[in-house]
C-alpha cells in the first residue's frame, strides 16, 4: 500500500495513459498455462500465479492490478484458498473497474457477474477502511482464476508507491510499470523528483523518462523459517519516492535529512541554566570522567518515560497535563519525556559537565535491517548518545527504560547510524554486545530419589541485557504475571513435566544490578531406572537454540536477537546407596564465535555439573550452517549424556571426572 | 455458520486511533459500583465485572429493546482490554446508544460517546457477513479503574428468545436480568449449567439476581467456554409471532422445517447433474457416496450471510449453479441430490465444539453448523460404518458432514463425534446423540526397522499408518503443505527428541485418497542417539511418537479434561543392536489400565535385536475432573516409558 506524500501542486495533468491501458486487457489463456499441473520444484502447492502486473500511473491517479491465478489443489479453492478476494481499500480511497473470470480447464469461462461486498474492515469518525470481497463462479482444482481492478486515490493526492515482487505463490511472470507524475507537488524543495530504490532484487528495473518497467519470470513463493532475520530484508521490492532535490541521490538525501534533524535537535538540547545546574547537582563531587557519566545517566532516567506507558488520548493528556516537550528544560522541568526527550536531556547534561557528546540516529534491527537506499527518515528515528570518554566512543541509552549504562539495547546494536553533526552528520556502526554482556547464570541444589524424582531449589541470575529484556517485559505485567513469565521461561528449559515454583524475584526496577529469582522445582522421572541401575541426565538445562537446529537446510541465516552466554552449576545429591558406575566424559566444543563447555564431578555422594554455552554472534549465513548446526548439536549431545549409578558397589569408584 | 473473531491486533490499532470524547458526565450507577469495597481474587484475575444489569422489554410489536450496564474494575494490566466494548449488531438491529465511563484509582473521570466508536466486521471467515461490531475504548484503562458501559438497542429477531449469559472469563460481583412482556405475552426460562432460580415480580416486570459468579478458568484440554459456563435462556410466546418461537426441540425443528421450505427444490441442471453422476446402474449405496462426494469435494465452501442468511440456506440450485456454499447450503443441496434418487436425507444442527449441547439443553439457537443425516438402504447394513446413527423409527441413518472434505463417507469428524445434534424430519426437531468411533477406528500404528551404531547414530527406516480421526488430523495439516514443508515439519517433530538428527526420505501416501489409510515412510539417521558411557551405551528403547499430554499438575483442576476422539496407537519397533555389544540391563514393562484409557509397553531382547512394543488406547474422550488424579498418573506412566533406556554392555 502506498503512502500519502504530497498533494499536487497544479491540477492534474490530461496526459491520458493510453499505452498502460492497453496492456490493462484480459491476457489470452495459452495452452502453457492450462499444462500447468504444479509449481516447478514445490510439489504440492496449492496454487500458481500464471500472471501478475501491478501499474502506477500517478499521471492519472491510479494502479491498477491484475492477478492470474490456477488452483492445483483442493486446499487451493477452500477457504483461505484463492478462490476467495478479498481488496483492501484504504480511507478515501476507491477500486473501480473490477473484473473477474473463472476459466474451466477445459477453456469454457464463467465471468463474475455479482458485485462485490464491501466488508468494513475498520469505519471510525470521517473515515472508512473497507475490503471488496467476492467469491469467484464455479472454482474446481485446475480451475484459472483472474480478476484486475483499479485503485485510486482521494483526488489531488500523490502517493509515494512500491512493487512486491514476491508473493506468497510461485508468480510464472510479473508486469510492472510506474509512471511518475509529472506536474509539481507541495512541499518539495529544488522542483519535484520522482526517485526509485530497489531491495533483493535480480534484475534492474528499465527507465525511458518517466516510465520505469520491470518484468520478472519465475518468481518463486516467499516462505519464511523459523529464527530467521526480518523478512521484509529478503523480500525483494521496489520503491518509489517523491521529493525535491534530497532525491538526487541516497548520499544528499541522508546529508539533508542529517542537517536539519541536528537542527532540530540542537535546539532541543540548548543551553539552559536549569539543565546545567541539575548536571552540577547530579555530578556533585564526583572527578572520576566515568563516574560523572553515571550519575549523569542515572539523573537523566528518573525522568518518567513515556515511551514505556500505554497512549494516551488527548483527554487523559489535558487531564494528566502531558504536553509535548518544547525542549531539555521541559522535559528537567515537567519530569516526564519520551525515550528521545530523556536521552537530548542526557546529551545536554553531559555537555553541560563538559563531555564531548553527539547525538546519534539509529536504525532498530527488530523489524527490518537499514538499508540505505529506502529514503525514508523514519529508518533513523531513535536517538543514542556518543560521548567521548578517554579518546573512545561510549555509546549510551538512556532512553531506553532500566537499561544500563554502557549498553545498547540489542536491536540498535550491529547496526548502521548516523552521527549527527552540523554538515548532516555521519554513517557509523553501533556496535555488538558481547556474550558477556547477556548471561543467564542458573544453580540448582536438588536430591535424587531412587524412583528417579528429583527436588530441589535454584537461582537464575539474569545479568546485562538478558536482565533489560526481562525488565522490560515486566512493565506489562504485575508481580503474578512476573512470576508467570519466569515459570514458563524455566519450564521451557527444563524437561517436560516439571513442576517449578517462584519463590522470590529481586531487581525487576534496577538497571545495573542483576534480576534474581530464586525457584523450588521437581520432577518425577528425571532419571530412569534399569534393573540396578539408575541414569541420570548431566545437564538440567536444556539449550534454548537447539530447536533453531532441526532441519536439514536452511535458505536464509539464522538470527540470534544478541551474543548470549549461559552458565549452569547443577548438583544433585544422590540417594543412600547408589555408587556411580559412569561420569558423563568432559565437553569442549570451540568455534570462533561460539564455546561450549561442561564437566561433572563426584563428590561421593553428589554430582556436580558444571556447564557453559556463549555464542558471540547473531546472524549465521547459510554457509555456516551445516556448522553452526553441528556445534548445537554437539550441545545437545553433550548435555544429553548420562551418568549411571548403581545399587551397591564402591561409592567412591568414579570419583573426579 | 462457522465463525471466527477477529484478532485483538485491531484493538490495539483503534486505541491507538481512538478520538478524545467531551467532558466526562459518569452516570450515578457508574459511581456505585466504583464505591464498592474491593474484594480479594486470585492473582491471576485480570478484572472483575462489578455490576452487569440487563433489561430487556418485549413491545407488543415483537420488538425487542435491551438496556445494558456493565461495570468492570481493572486488577492487572492484562486486564486493560475490557477498556474496549464491542457491541454486535445487523440490519435489523439498530443500536440506539453505546457510551462508556471510567473513574481511575486518582478520581479522574473519562466518557467516550457515541461518535468516538468504531465499527468493523463482526467475524473475518465469511465472504462477507452483515454482522458487525461496534466498539468503544474509554481512555484512563489502568490497573484500578472502573470502566462502565452502557447501551440500548432495539431489534426484531428471527428468533423470540433471549439468552441472559451470566457467567464468562471474569468473576461477576452482580448480575441483574430484568424483563418486561406485554400483555398477553409469555415466557419461558431455562437454565444451563446453573439451578433455576425463580424471578421477583414487581410492577410487571419479572427480575432474576444473581451474585459472586466465579470465572471459567483456562485449563488444558477443557471444552468450551459454553460447554462449561452458567447462562438462562429466556423465550418468548405470544400469538403474534407464533412462527418464531418454540417451546420444545420439535417445536424448532418445524420453524426451521418452515425457513427452509422450498431451498431443496431441484434444478433441471441439478438433476441433470445426479443422472450423470449416479446413474441407476449403480448400487444404491454407491449413488449415496458419489453424491456425497460431489458435495463435499466441488462445492466449495464459501460463506455469504446476509439477514436471514444466517439461519435459511441458498437453493439448491443456485448453490450447485455456483459450486459454492456454507455447510447448510451444502447440506441443502446433497439433501436435494439425494432426493432425485428416492433417498431421504434430514438436516442436523450442531455445534462444532462437543458439550455446548446435551440431553438436558433446552431449546436454544447457538448451533454454528450444519450436517446432513442420510437414510441408508437396507442393502447397506452390513457396511460398517462409525457415522451411522441407529434410528428408532428412520432406521439407519448416515451422519454426514459435507462441508469437511477430508472425512471419509461413513467417518464422522471428531468434534460431531458424541456430541449432540438437531434432528429437522417433517416430524419437527429432535435431539439425538450423535454416535462415537472406536478407538480402533482412529488408529495410528506406527512400525520401525532400525540400526544402532557403535557410536550411538540410529537409522532406519519407519511406516506410520494412520486411520479416522488421525489421519484426518494429519490430512488436515499435509493438504496445506508443500512436500517440502512436510519434510521440514517431521524433521523439526523428530528432532524434539533426536538428536542430530537427518531425515534420508519421506513419502506421504494417499494423502487425497481419503478414502485409503494415510500411510507414511521415511528413513532417518540421528548420530549421538545412544549415549557411550564408558563400556555401556545407552538407547531409549521408544523412539519416537510422544503421547504424553499437557496437564498443570500445580493447581486443582476444575474442568474435565477432552481428548479429541478416542484412539489407539501401537508402536512396534526393532532396534539391531551393534556388533560386540550385548543387553545389560532392560527397563521393566509399563502396564495402567485406567476408566479411560490403557498404556503398556514392553521391552525384550531377541538375540541381537531389541524389541519395544506398546499400545496406547484412549476409550472416552471426556475424563470428567474428579478423575483428573488418574489422568496425571496415566502421563506420568507413559512418562516414565517414554523416557525409559535400556543398558546394553560391550563384550569384553
Amino acid at each position: 500500500m502506498r503512502k500519502l506524500r504530497h498533494l499536487v501542486w497544479f491540477a492534474c495533468l490530461a496526459s491520458a495513459s493510453v499505452s498502460l491501458a492497453q496492456k490493462e486487457d484480459w491476457l489470452p489463456v495459452t495452452q502453457q498455462d492450462q499444462q500447468v499441473k504444479e509449481v516447478p520444484g514445490v510439489p504440492g502447492a496449492k496454487a500458481i500465479q500464471l500472471y501478475y502486473a501491478h501499474y502506477i500511473d500517478d499521471n492519472n491517479h491510479s494502479q491498477f492490478f491484475y492477478n492470474r491465478i490456477k488452483i492445483l489443489t483442493e486446499a487451493g479453492k477452500d477457504v483461505r484458498g484463492y478462490a476467495d478476494v478479498e481488496i483492501p481499500v484504504l480511507p478515501f480511497f476507491s477500486v473501480n473497474n473490477l473484473k473477474a473470470r473463472t476459466i474451466h480447464p477445459d477453456g469454457t469461462i464463467v465471468e463474475f457477474t455479482g458485485k462485490p461486498f464491501e466488508k468494513t474492515i475498520i469505519k471510525g469518525k470521517g473515515f472508512k477502511f473497507l475490503a471488496k470481497t467476492f467469491s469467484m463462479p464455479e472454482v474446481t482444482v485446475g480451475s484459472i482464476v483472474e480478476y484486475k481492478y483499479r485503485i485510486e486515490p482521494p483526488e489531488g493526492s500523490i502517493y509515494d508507491g512500491e512493487w512486491t515482487i514476491q508473493h506468497e505463490l510461485f508468480t510464472v511472470k510479473e508486469n510492472f510499470t510506474f509512471r511518475g507524475y509529472e506536474g509539481g507537488l507541495q512541499g518539495t524543495r529544488g522542483g519535484t523528483q520522482v526517485s526509485y530504490a530497489g531491495s533483493n532484487l535480480t534484475k534492474r528495473p528499465t527507465q525511458k523518462g518517466n516510465q520505469i518497467e520491470l518484468e520478472m519470470e519465475n518468481v518463486p513463493a516467499f516462505e519464511s523459517e523459523a529464527t530467521m532475520p526480518p523478512e521484509e530484508n529478503y523480500k525483494p521490492h521496489v520503491r518509489f519516492f517523491y521529493g525535491g532535490g534530497e532525491l538526487a541521490s541516497p548520499e544528499r538525501f541522508w546529508q539533508d535529512m542529517g542537517t536539519a534533524r541536528n537542527d532540530l535537535v540542537e535546539r532541543f538540547i540548548g543551553n539552559r541554566g536549569p539543565v546545567r545546574d541539575a548536571a552540577t547537582a547530579a555530578i556533585g563531587g564526583e572527578t572520576d570522567p566515568e563516574r560523572k557519566l553515571r550519575k549523569l545517566y542515572a539523573r537523566a532516567q528518573q525522568i518518567r518515560n513515556l515511551s514505556y506507558e500505554r497512549e494516551r488520548d488527548e483527554q487523559e493528556q489535558k487531564k494528566e497535563q502531558l504536553k509535548p516537550n518544547q525542549n531539555t528544560g521541559d522535559v528537567l522541568d515537567r519530569g516526564f519525556g519520551s525515550a528521545n526527550d530523556i536521552t537530548l536531556l542526557f546529551v545536554a547534561m553531559a555537555r553541560a559537565a563538559g563531555f564531548d557528546t553527539a547525538v546519534v540516529l539509529v536504525s532498530s534491527r527488530q523489524e527490518q535491517f537499514f538499508e540505505k537506499n529506502f529514503l525514508s527518515a523514519r529508518q533513523l528515528s531513535y536517538m543514542v548518545a556518543d560521548v567521548q570518554v578517554g579518546g573512545k566512543d561510549l555509546y549510551l541509552d538512556p532512553g531506553t527504560r532500566f537499561c544500563p549504562f554502557g549498553l545498547v539495547r540489542w536491536m540498535r546494536t550491529s547496526t548502521a547510524a548516523l552521527k549527527l553533526d552540523k554538515k548532516g552528520g555521519t554513517f557509523i556502526q553501533l556496535p555488538p554486545a558481547a556474550n558477556d554482556k547477556a548471561v543467564i547464570s542458573r544453580t540448582v541444589k536438588a536430591v535424587l530419589s531412587e524412583d528417579g524424582s528429583i527436588t530441589g531449589d535454584g537461582t537464575v541470575q539474569y545479568q546485562g541485557g538478558e536482565a533489560l529484556e526481562h525488565r522490560l517485559d515486566a512493565i506489562k505485567t504485575d508481580d503474578a504475571g512476573r512470576k508467570k513469565q519466569l515459570e514458563d521461561e524455566l519450564k521451557s528449559w527444563l524437561p517436560n513435566g516439571i513442576i517449578v515454583k517462584i519463590t522470590d524475584a529481586q531487581g525487576w526496577e534496577s538497571t545495573d544490578d542483576p534480576l534474581v529469582a530464586h525457584f523450588t522445582l521437581s520432577v518425577t522421572n528425571y532419571g530412569s531406572v534399569a534393573g540396578k541401575r539408575l541414569l541420570l541426565p548431566s545437564a538440567l538445562f536444556q539449550a534454548k537454540q537447539k530447536d533453531a537446529f532441526k532441519i536439514a537446510q536452511r535458505k536464509y541465516p539464522v538470527y540470534f536477537p544478541y551474543a548470549f552466554a549461559e552458565i549452569d552449576r547443577i548438583s544433585v545429591k544422590l540417594p543412600a546407596g547408589y555408587s556411580m558406575e559412569n561420569l558423563p566424559q568432559p565437553q569442549s566444543v570451540a568455534l570462533p564465535y561460539a564455546l561450549y563447555r561442561s564437566a561433572a564431578q563426584f563428590t561421593g555422594s553428589e554430582l556436580v555439573t558444571e556447564r557453559v554455552l556463549r555464542v558471540n554472534g547473531i546472524l549465521f549465513y547459510p554457509n555456516q550452517y551445516s556448522e553452526v548446526k553441528d556445534f548445537f548439536n554437539k550441545v545437545q549431545a553433550g548435555d544429553e549424556q548420562q551418568a549411571v549409578l548403581r545399587v551397591g558397589g564402591n561409592v567412591n569408584a568414579q570419583k573426579g571426572n | 455458520m462457522l465463525k471466527k473473531g477477529i484478532s485483538a491486533i485491531f484493538l490495539l490499532v483503534a486505541i491507538v486511533l481512538v478520538s478524545p470524547g467531551a467532558r466526562a458526565g459518569v452516570p450515578d450507577w457508574l459511581h456505585a459500583a466504583a464505591q464498592q469495597p474491593a474484594k480479594h481474587y486470585a492473582d491471576d484475575v485480570n478484572a472483575v465485572v462489578l455490576l452487569d444489569d440487563q433489561e430487556t422489554t418485549i413491545r407488543d410489536t415483537g420488538e425487542i429493546v435491551t438496556l445494558r450496564r456493565i461495570a468492570y474494575r481493572i486488577l492487572r494490566p492484562e486486564g486493560k482490554t475490557v477498556a474496549g466494548f464491542g457491541l454486535g449488531f445487523d440490519a435489523e438491529t439498530k443500536i440506539n446508544y453505546l457510551r462508556g465511563w471510567s473513574i481511575t484509582v486518582k478520581g479522574q473521570e473519562y466518557e467516550a460517546k457515541d461518535k468516538d466508536a468504531f465499527e468493523r466486521s463482526a467475524t473475518t471467515y465469511e465472504v462477507y457477513s452483515d454482522v458487525k461490531e461496534r466498539i468503544l475504548i474509554v481512555p484512563g484503562a489502568d490497573v484500578g479503574t472502573v470502566v462502565g458501559f452502557e447501551y440500548e438497542h432495539k431489534g426484531r429477531p428471527y428468533i423470540f428468545q433471549d439468552q441472559w449469559s451470566f457467567q464468562r472469563e471474569y468473576p461477576i460481583e452482580h448480575t441483574r436480568y430484568e424483563l418486561r412482556l406485554p400483555p398477553g405475552w409469555e415466557y419461558r426460562a431455562d437454565w444451563i449449567h446453573h439451578s433455576a432460580n425463580e424471578p421477583v415480580e414487581r410492577n410487571g416486570a419479572y427480575t432474576w439476581e444473581l451474585s459472586d459468579i466465579p470465572r471459567i478458568e483456562t485449563e488444558y484440554h477443557r471444552q468450551t467456554e459454553d460447554a462449561l459456563a452458567g447462562s438462562m435462556v429466556v423465550t418468548f410466546f405470544s400469538e403474534k409471532i407464533k412462527n418464531q418461537t418454540y417451546k420444545s426441540w420439535k417445536d424448532f425443528g418445524f420453524w426451521y422445517n418452515q425457513l427452509a421450505a422450498g431451498t431443496r427444490e431441484p434444478t433441471a441442471a441439478l438433476q441433470q447433474k445426479v443422472v450423470e453422476l449416479a446413474p441407476a446402474s449403480m448400487s444404491p449405496l454407491e449413488r449415496i457416496k458419489t453424491l456425497a462426494r460431489f458435495a463435499q469435494r466441488d462445492i466449495r465452501y464459501a460463506e455469504i450471510q446476509i439477514g436471514i442468511g444466517g439461519y435459511r440456506p441458498h437453493s439448491a440450485g443456485d448453490t450447485f449453479s455456483h459450486r459454492y456454499g456454507d455447510c447448510k447450503d451444502k447440506a441443502t443441496m446433497l439433501g436435494a441430490m439425494l432426493s432425485q434418487i428416492g433417498v431421504k436425507s434430514y438436516s442436523v444442527l450442531v455445534r462444532t465444539d462437543r458439550g455446548v449441547y446435551t440431553e438436558n439443553t433446552p431449546p436454544s439457537s447457538q448451533f454454528n453448523h450444519m450436517i446432513i443425516a442420510i437414510q441408508l438402504p437396507e442393502a447397506s447394513s452390513s457396511q460398517p460404518m462409525p457415522g451411522v446413527y441407529e434410528h428408532p423409527k428412520l432406521g439407519r441413518l448416515l451422519i454426514f458432514d459435507p462441508t469437511n472434505d477430508l472425512v471419509p463417507f461413513g467417518q464422522m469428524p471428531f468434534y460431531e463425534q458424541d456430541n449432540y445434534g438437531l434432528l429437522i424430519t417433517e416430524q419437527g426437531g429432535e435431539m439425538i446423540h450423535l454416535p462415537i468411533s472406536k478407538p480402533e477406528s482412529n488408529r495410528v500404528t506406527r512400525t520401525a526397522k532400525l540400526t544402532l551404531l557403535p557410536d550411538g547414530t540410529l537409522k532406519g527406516d519407519v511406516e506410520e499408518v494412520r486411520t479416522g480421526t488421525e489421519a484426518y488430523k494429519a490430512r488436515s495439516r499435509y493438504s496445506h503443505q508443500t512436500e517440502s514443508d512436510r519434510k521440514k515439519a517431521l524433521e523439526q517433530s523428530l528432532g524434539g527428541s533426536m538428536t542430530a538428527l537427518h531425515l534420508d526420505s519421506m513419502d506421504a501416501q494417499n494423502v487425497d485418497n481419503i478414502e485409503g489409510d494415510l500411510v507414511l515412510h521415511y528413513q532417518f539417521t540421528a548420530e549421538h542417539y545412544a549415549k557411550n558411557a564408558g563400556p555401556l551405551l545407552l538407547v531409549r528403547p521408544r523412539v519416537t511418537g510422544e503421547k504424553m499430554g499437557a496437564l498443570d499438575s500445580t493447581k486443582p483442576r476444575r474442568y474435565a479434561y477432552q481428548f479429541d476422539s478416542p484412539a489407539l496407537e501401537t508402536d512396534s519397533f526393532e532396534i539391531s543392536l551393534p556388533e560386540g555389544y550385548k543387553v545389560d540391563e532392560l527397563p521393566d514393562p509399563a502396564k495402567t489400565s485406567l476408566s479411560f484409557g490403557e498404556y503398556n509397553s514392553k521391552i525384550t531382547n531377541a538375540g541381537n535385536v531389541l524389541k519395544y512394543t506398546r499400545e496406547y488406547k484412549i476409550t472416552s474422550p471426556l475424563i470428567p475432573a474428579e478423575r483428573i488424579g488418574e489422568l496425571n498418573r496415566f502421563f506420568r506412566e507413559i512418562n516414565m516409558d517414554e523416557k525409559s533406556i535400556a543398558v546394553l554392555k560391550r563384550a569384553n
